[in-house]
């Protein structure tokens, strides 16, 4: 008999939808650091990142029985982490977050290019973990998603519900973001 | 033991003890099935009206004879902005961006740009607005209406076959050239039975209509006559 180690997340949350609470805990082994990573990042702050990633795991246990145990189990759970960082960010910032986004009003065509993001992972991750305060939270959070959590467009495009090509915009003007930002503290980025 | 796995740890103690205790609990299934439901059921019922108001504004505009106008030149044009129920149509692109808002509750909604989404709706509403239109829904709503039937809508319908200002409906009784009588079908104070009428544009009266033709003027009353820049016949 399989261990609940080897089982997949979907699995997981299957048997947690039927009542395996105890299961919740493989599950909130498996994403806790990474919550953390990217609540650290995304809300460039370490306050109350705690109660907040417990928030976003009592979520999404309340909220189990919607997950559609045929999709990815990883953008749905980062989907309810997004929410909860934005509302997060809502308390603690005084001007509005999200405004109306222009980028989701056409269409793009963006093409995600793997060996680009493989080549430019490394770096973008070291400036990343450098501090990303600086940097809007819109663009903070692409970088994040992209980057540090290995996300695909179509994943990141399903967690912020906003157009794939909407993703490879905000991304590629994040990455300039970065750049100046970081050019006007010195540090130069190829 | 380091912070991370710590830290790990208590909050994954934390939460399973408040899922034992009872504390914390999913909610059920039939939860969300009747929250997709109702939303489902919301879009659909904007969408309807939405597509209702559509039709009713296509066929207001043509029961009034405003449509006639866009054929009357520049000054028909104009008049047609002029009467044009961009009220209606306000509230009809409010219906449908609150649908669009609904719509981005779903994958295929917040993966297409705003602008497509809405110019889908829109062409949709637009397409099932018009073959609501082709049906006899208006004209028996209509029929209610003005049978006293029709207790809630029946406002909307009412006087929409009448004359407007600068726009005139009556049967043609006299042709005489450019000149012509038309009765008086709405009772009209301003006119007795029948009322003159004096084509200023080169309408070609004679040849174009008939006696017992029904007809829609646009034109000015000047000295107890209208001075029409432009005639049609109406559909029958």
């Amino acid at each position: 008999m399989n261990s609940p180690s080897t089982y997949t997340d979907e699995q997981l949350a299957k048997l947690v939808q039927e009542g395996d609470g105890e299961q919740f805990g493989t599950l909130m082994e498996r994403y806790q650091q990474k919550l953390f990573r990217y609540g650290r990042k995304f809300l460039a702050s370490e306050d109350n990142i705690e109660d907040v990633v417990q928030d976003v795991f009592i979520k999404t246990y309340q909220n189990i029985q919607s997950f559609d145990v045929s999709q990815r189990f990883s953008p749905w759970i980062y989907r309810i982490a997004h929410n909860t960082y934005v509302n997060a960010l809502k308390k603690s910032s005084n001007g509005p977050l999200y405004i109306f986004d222009f980028d989701t009003l056409i269409s793009h065509t963006v093409v995600e290019d793997p060996i680009e993001k493989e080549r430019e992972q490394k770096e973008i991750k070291e400036i990343v973990d450098k501090g990303l305060g600086e940097i809007e939270p819109k663009y903070r959070e692409m970088l994040v998603l992209y980057y540090i959590e290995d996300l695909s467009y179509k994943e990141i495009s399903d967690i912020l519900r906003v157009p794939i090509g909407t993703v490879g915009v905000r991304i590629m003007r994040a990455k300039e973001i970065l750049k100046e930002t970081y050019k006007k503290m010195g540090i130069e980025i190829k | 033991m380091s912070n991370a796995t710590e830290q790990n740890n208590n909050l994954k103690d934390l939460v399973l003890r408040k899922i034992e205790s009872g504390e914390l609990s999913m909610k059920p299934k039939y939860y969300f099935v009747l929250k997709v439901s109702l939303l489902i059921f919301i879009a659909f019922v904007t969408f309807m009206l939405s597509a209702l108001l559509v039709s009713y504004i296509l066929f207001s505009l043509r029961e009034g004879g405003q449509f006639f106008l866009i054929g009357f030149g520049t000054r028909g044009l104009y008049e047609f902005f002029m009467v044009f129920p961009w009220l209606l149509l306000g509230l009809d692109i409010l219906l449908l961006l609150f649908l669009d808002w609904l719509l981005k509750s779903f994958r295929f909604g917040y993966n297409s740009p705003i602008i497509y989404l809405f110019s889908g709706s829109l062409l949709l509403i637009t397409v099932l607005g018009s073959l609501i239109n082709f049906t006899s829904f208006h004209d028996n709503m209509m029929r209610r209406a003005e049978g006293k039937n029709l207790p809630f809508a029946g406002g909307l319908y009412d006087g929409l076959r009448k004359s407007h200002d600068g726009l005139f409906l009556g049967t043609i009784v006299a042709i005489e050239g450019n000149e012509f009588m038309i009765t008086n079908s709405d009772n009209d104070p301003r006119f007795s039975e029948t009322i003159k009428v004096i084509a200023t544009i080169n309408a070609d009266i004679q040849n174009r209509f008939s006696l017992g033709d029904k007809v829609f003027i646009a034109g000015d009353v000047v000295n107890g006559a209208i001075h029409a820049y432009g005639v049609h016949a109406v559909t029958p």
